[in-house]
């Protein structure tokens, strides 16, 4: 298991922002994250990757211990987020080799070089980042952050307001190197981005409510439905709702 | 209402709508959907009359009253949810009476009467998004534009926005609303695909799936053979796309039944499986055009 959390917690004060998570993730697995503003998902990423201890509860994540071993951790993960971290001003690849001398990256040229060719970056390798088009932006943020092979990618509505044919290059890429046994986990609440997952795990109110492959989910709560094949957004509108009442404050 | 001739809105070097005619306000709910940079905000702030086109002509129907809500958050922040409504009743000449009536119609349509003494600036993205469209009809505008009224906001929010978008449609208020998210389509009675500052299409959601030129096969449980098939199915001429969506395979293509047979053999050689017909979703639709006008080109 390359996620592995039993009974993971983190209160702050009084406030419970993640309840007794038990969660694994295998080896070269999708895994979606998803669950409303609040619902905890930002807290339990922020543990997994090493920045938050938790309050209760333990975990490993490749291996290292989440209490003891968070520096460990840190430095195997990728991570990119929905507001790419690049610099506007420098070129593609200056971006790249910017991020190689963040993440230590051994032999510098030789990763920078084969990520180019491997996300079809050669052609604009001198172009300033702020020029490029949404989806391409994505393509360079989405290259930095695996530049070190990590064994374990956290990802953040990675492909929110880019155009259908990037989005789908994007997850032929993510999809390739899964295969290949890189781990991946997607923050999203863009359901039809959750689709995309090999697994999904849904949170409300830091509790895990649901977990499974989207056919389980459909299968799972089919009887509580009139549709034959609900999708996934009726699917968490739906155990959302028997939740407890929702109040209209952050 | 209001009718685009050959417009063009040039930002400096930069084309942000090129050559658009069209006509709005004819649909109850008029869907405006588009990627990032597609020129989404030009276009609304064009009917707006906050920009003017660098070509072309826009013409309006004489005494249009449009709504407005932007894709920040306009409302004061510090000002109770209440407070702010009567402050746009006012703005809007509405009599105490009138606005009273009005606020109370409004605070029960959003659900936003539990909070109506709550700051405006404590609410969720959601909450926030519905009181700024309060805002917009307190004078039950002609056209409501909004901008992006769904961006970040959760699944649960969303649908309830949408809601409230339709109260305000069924109220005889035309709307114009964009969004990033292709799957919000749905509910629209009339949707204009946009992609760099080009409208790709505008017809009705039912037009767009009648129209659709290929078969879509969706073989379910093929996680595993993701990879293996995709390329296989990638050097076919008689498929037209074929993609991963999870562990379902989309297929599309002309030659229906040809490919079903061999979806299904490879299925039970493979253990894939059902092979299922399916209807085009709005990402397909989408998708469709960007290859028929050669931006699959660009695709990486």
């Amino acid at each position: 298991m390359v996620i592995r959390l039993e009974s993971l917690t983190k209160r702050f004060g009084n406030f419970t922002a993640v309840d007794k998570v038990h969660l694994e993730v295998g080896k070269g697995e999708i895994c979606g994250l998803i669950g409303a503003n609040g619902a905890g998902k930002t807290t339990l990423i922020r543990m997994i990757c090493g920045i938050l201890a938790p309050t209760e509860g333990r975990g490993k994540v490749l291996g290292y211990d989440m209490l003891k071993e968070r520096k460990a951790i840190r430095d195997r993960l990728g991570y990119m987020s929905q507001k790419f971290s690049l610099y506007p001003d420098l070129t593609v690849e200056e971006n790249l080799r910017f991020f190689a001398g963040i993440y230590t990256v051994k032999s510098v040229d030789r990763q920078v070089e084969e990520r180019m060719d491997r996300f079809g970056l050669q052609e604009i390798r001198r172009e300033q980042v702020s020029s490029l088009p949404g989806g391409w932006k994505q393509k360079v943020a989405f290259a930095s952050a695996t530049l070190h092979s990590p064994s374990l990618l956290i990802l953040d509505e990675p492909t929110s307001g880019v155009d259908p044919i990037a989005r789908r290059g994007f997850w032929d890429l993510l999809y390739g190197m899964a295969a290949e046994g890189m781990t991946v986990l997607v923050t999203t609440h863009y359901m039809d981005e959750a689709e995309r997952c090999d697994r999904v795990a849904m949170m409300s109110r830091g509790r895990l409510i649901m977990e499974g492959t989207v056919s389980q989910l459909r299968s799972r709560s089919s009887s509580s439905h009139d549709h034959i094949r609900p999708t996934l957004e009726e699917i968490f509108i739906h155990m959302i709702g028997e939740e407890s009442p929702r109040d209209g404050t952050r | 209402m209001i009718r685009f001739q050959e417009v063009t809105r040039r930002y400096g070097e930069k084309t942000a709508l090129k050559d658009i005619g069209l006509t709005l306000g004819e649909a109850g709910i008029h869907g405006l959907i588009g990627p990032d940079g597609a020129g989404k905000t030009t276009l609304i702030k064009l009917v707006a009359g906050l920009i003017h086109p660098t070509e072309g002509k826009i013409l309006r129907e004489k005494k249009l009253r449009l709504g407005y809500v932007p894709e920040t958050f306009a409302m004061y922040e510090e000002m109770g949810v209440a407070e702010n409504l009567h402050f746009y009743g006012q703005l809007n000449g509405l009599d105490r009476e009138r606005r009273q009536k009005r606020i109370d119609e409004l605070l029960c349509w959003t659900d936003l009467d539990r909070f109506a003494d709550r700051r405006a600036g404590s609410l969720s993205g959601g909450m926030k998004q519905k009181l700024a469209i309060a805002a917009a009809v307190m004078h039950r505008p002609d056209l409501l534009l909004l901008d992006e009224p769904t961006n970040g906001v959760d699944p649960l929010s969303r649908r309830e926005v949408w809601r409230l978008i339709q109260t305000v449609a069924r109220e005889g208020t035309r709307v114009l609303v964009s969004t990033q998210y292709l799957d919000e389509a749905r509910h629209c009675d009339r949707v204009l695909l946009l992609h760099r500052g080009r409208v790709l299409a505008d017809e009705k959601p039912q037009e767009y799936r009648q129209s659709f030129p290929y078969r879509v096969w969706i073989v379910r449980d093929a996680g595993g053979v993701r990879g293996k098939w995709l390329s296989q199915l990638r050097q076919e001429s008689s498929v037209a796309e074929a993609y991963s969506r999870g562990t379902d395979l989309v297929v599309w293509s002309r030659e229906a039944e040809t490919v079903g047979r061999m979806l299904e053999r490879w299925a039970q050689e493979e253990e894939a499986g059902p092979v299922e017909t399916g209807s085009p979703d709005w990402e397909d639709v989408f998708t469709r055009y960007l290859m028929e006008d050669g931006e699959g080109e660009e695709k990486w």
